[in-house]
């Protein structure tokens, strides 16, 4: 199928290209289309890390700060799984991405019956708070920022995490947690329930609440 | 429409929690174009809902889709309830995101035919046309 039309007169010059979605997008752009829009700096661009944040949300973007590195990490019990955030740490990642078992991800406990065979298998298994404290043991979550792979059950794991956190002392204003929250990829991608989850911006700062994924409702077309 | 030759009935069915249905429904349609009859189970069944749509459709062939990395075990419970159904001439076939070594324990617990991510369709359908031929 393709993706755009493209409008052209009798010496083949290309007039008009017309989007999927009905948008017309001129062949080439210049000084005198951004005057006839009335295009104002301040209001349509604006400085990096100023509204409408077109060129970034940081000032000096990756150049004041590397971006995190995380890899999706997590595996069998939370022993295991703690033993290799702390490997992916000391190898330099600046973040962490937990992977949790598909029986985690949809809400079923380990010895449920539709969990059979899948208990710590393409992730680390969770049950009870006691196992995110083990996983959690000895990290520095003031200076770690958790990404939490999870959708249906991300309020949980979420309210998990910051219990841990509050256990462990710190304050709630330095932990930083992004529930993958996404409804796109949990219930249109892969067929599950999302219930969304909101946190409270005052108390968890540092907290992303959303983070969209691209790659299951792609895959699911 | 000629009544001389069954059409070939295939269950694709989708056991567990796995939530990629991508490569279940690609085979689907491929069995159907190759002039079988297929039946899709949808996601996250369990042996026994399996079962019970293989008994329901009466179908030829059941061919279980794992990506998780749960297929021995998976494919084991199905086999045994084959059994306790007395419904074992169902014949099955696995595909899906299968480590070259689990192939021997997979035929071992009876799986024939098994079709991990790469396998050309026309080697799956050759297969089940040619299974189909014996009893």
């Amino acid at each position: 199928m393709a993706v755009a039309r493209y409008i052209k007169d009798e010496k083949d010059q290309i007039l008009d290209v017309i989007y999927e979605s009905g948008i017309h997008v001129k062949p080439l752009y210049s000084p005198k289309d951004l005057e006839e829009i009335g295009f104002d700096y301040e209001k349509d661009l604006a400085d990096p890390g100023h509204y409408p944040f077109t060129r970034g949300i940081h000032p000096l973007g990756y150049r004041s700060r590397a971006w995190t590195t995380r890899q999706y990490t997590g595996f069998g019990t939370p022993e295991e799984t703690n033993e290799r955030f702390k490997l992916m740490i000391s190898h330099g990642q600046t973040g962490l991405n937990v992977a949790f078992d598909l029986p985690t991800q949809m809400g079923y406990d380990s010895d449920d019956e539709m969990a059979e065979g899948e208990v710590g298998r393409v992730g680390m298994a969770v049950d009870t708070l006691r196992d995110f404290e083990i996983a959690f043991k000895d990290i520095r979550l003031d200076k770690i920022g958790t990404g939490l792979t999870i959708n249906a059950v991300a309020s949980i794991m979420l309210a998990m995490y910051q219990a841990v956190a509050e256990k462990y002392g710190y304050d709630p204003k330095v932990i930083s947690a992004t529930p993958q929250n996404d409804i796109l990829k949990e219930m249109i991608g892969r067929g599950g329930m999302d219930l969304p989850c909101r946190t409270c911006c005052e108390t968890y700062r540092r907290h992303h609440r959303i983070l969209h994924e691209g790659y299951a409702p792609y895959k699911s077309s | 429409m000629s009544y001389d030759k069954k059409r070939i009935k295939i269950l694709i069915a989708k056991p567990g929690l796995d939530g990629h249905d991508r490569g279940a429904k690609v085979i689907a349609q491929a069995l159907k174009d190759a002039g079988m009859e297929v039946i899709y189970s949808g996601l996250h069944k369990t042996i026994d809902q399996i079962i019970n749509i293989a008994i329901q459709e009466d179908v030829d062939f059941i061919g279980l889709s794992i990506m998780t990395g749960a297929h021995i075990p998976i494919t084991e419970k199905l086999m045994k309830k084959l059994k306790e159904k007395g419904i074992e001439d169902k014949k099955v076939f696995v595909g899906g995101v299968i480590p070259s070594k689990d192939i021997p324990k997979l035929k071992e617990l009876g799986v024939e035919g098994v079709f991990p991510g790469g396998t050309p369709l026309q080697e799956t359908i050759d297969y089940i046309k040619n299974k189909a031929k014996t009893p």
